[in-house]
């Protein structure tokens, strides 16, 4: 079978072990919707005016994570956690009702620490859109001390996706998992589980 | 020459959160963070060495962008003072960064402020000389690099080397963006087909052993 090898570790290896071409990009990219998301109202007519580049259309472009992942010695940390295990997506600089193509999804997770994964599947049905899993990438994550949620990864609304409504998956797990194996875990053997409702609409 | 000093207008922008204003200062400095991140930095009065993250690529991509968003945030952006340079402020904050990275991994290291901006960086990365792949898969990458067509040789020179924008690299080398993540594919392609012609592959999933090989 060939190797699965994605444009971030060529990039990597072409950049002798910095982060990459690619990388640099997407860092600038999830930055400034992170900036921009976080920004009052009134500031953001001003950038309307300047517009945003868009990089490369890359389907569902996984970004990075701003937040670092720790080395995990325990999943199910000791003692109590400083919240109850939860995980949900945001639409950055928009919101989940209404969220365009372009945007920036960020998974947020609270109280667990484990491996993400997420997919969309179309409510009118159609293909699965896979965000994290083994075969891709699966960010890990120690949100468990975190409060209220301190995890968050990017994925970019790229063109497999068309306007309409979508049922995001999350799940948090204590090993990375294939999309086979997601798809038939119970949903009561994982750390996390959960769905969100996003609708995906024209920029 | 300190991107600010002569540029007031830059500033106000970049206070402002100016799209435009924030890729710039990125740019300027996004690779000097990265080395710094990478060959980490000695903190003067215990002569304590915070390790680097250059070991683990996925960690350093991660730990770029906390930089960032750290710095470009409304509160990084209104700290500094406008007066003094950039760079210095910026390094400081990445050094925060490395210095709770390093905490997460179970080491103290002081950290106030004052000692951040006055750390001093490792004399030179080459004492660190830390591979950044197994050595078959070094040989591939440098050969391949070796035998490229000028054109491509330039993108790379540019785009990995130097770390410029695709903007800005396309300028210099006078051709569309869209021209340039054409070429950007073709190298990338062209490394592909070398590492698989060497019967190379690669593992995108970091195993948590990996993750967890620790800090120089």
């Amino acid at each position: 079978m060939k190797p699965t090898r994605t444009t971030e570790e060529i990039d990597s290896l072409l950049g002798r072990g910095s982060i990459g071409a690619t990388r640099r990009d997407a860092i600038l990219e999830t930055v400034l919707a992170r900036v921009k998301a976080e920004a009052p109202a009134r500031t953001r007519w001003r950038w309307s005016l300047a517009g945003l580049a868009t990089a490369a259309a890359t389907a569902a472009l996984i970004l990075l994570v701003p937040r670092f992942s720790p080395p995990v010695s325990s999943f199910r940390a000791k003692g109590a956690a400083a919240t109850a295990p939860s995980a949900h997506i945001e639409c950055l600089g928009a919101s989940l009702d209404a969220c365009p193509m372009g945007s920036f999804l960020v998974v947020e997770v609270a109280g667990v620490r484990g491996f993400v994964s997420a997919w969309a599947k179309p409510r009118k049905g159609g293909e699965r859109i896979w965000y994290f899993s083994a075969e891709t990438f699966s960010p890990l994550v120690d949100a468990f001390a975190a409060v209220p949620a301190a995890t968050t990864r990017a994925v970019k609304i790229g063109p497999e996706h068309t306007s309409g409504t979508y049922v995001v998956h999350i799940r948090v797990t204590e090993r990375p998992m294939g999309r086979d194996d997601l798809l038939r875990l119970p949903v009561g053997s994982v750390l996390v589980a959960t769905q969100v409702a996003l609708t995906v609409t024209s920029p | 020459m300190p991107i600010f000093r002569t540029d007031r207008a830059l500033l106000e922008k970049f206070r402002a959160g100016a799209p435009e204003a924030l890729a710039r200062v990125y740019w300027e400095y996004v690779r000097k963070v990265e080395r710094l991140l990478s060959a980490g930095f000695e903190v003067s009065c215990p002569g304590t060495r915070v390790g680097g993250a250059c070991r683990q690529p996925q960690d350093l991509a991660d730990l770029v962008q906390d930089v960032f968003l750290r710095a470009f945030s409304e509160k990084g952006r209104h700290r500094y003072d406008g007066i003094r340079d950039y760079g210095p402020y910026l390094y400081a904050i990445a050094r925060n960064v490395l210095v709770d990275w390093a905490r997460v991994r179970g080491r103290e290291i002081p950290s106030s402020w004052t000692e951040l901006e006055a750390a001093m960086e490792p004399a030179s990365v080459a004492e660190d000389p830390a591979p950044w792949a197994d050595p078959a898969t070094m040989r591939v990458v440098e050969e391949y690099l070796r035998a490229l067509p000028q054109n491509l040789r330039e993108v790379h020179r540019l785009r990995h080397e130097q770390g410029l924008s695709q903007e800005r690299a396309a300028q210099q080398l006078a051709v569309g963006r869209q021209t340039l993540r054409t070429l950007e594919q073709r190298l990338r392609d062209g490394l592909a087909a070398a590492l698989d012609a060497a019967g190379i592959s690669i593992s995108s999933q970091p195993e948590p052993a990996r993750v967890r090989s620790g800090i120089g």
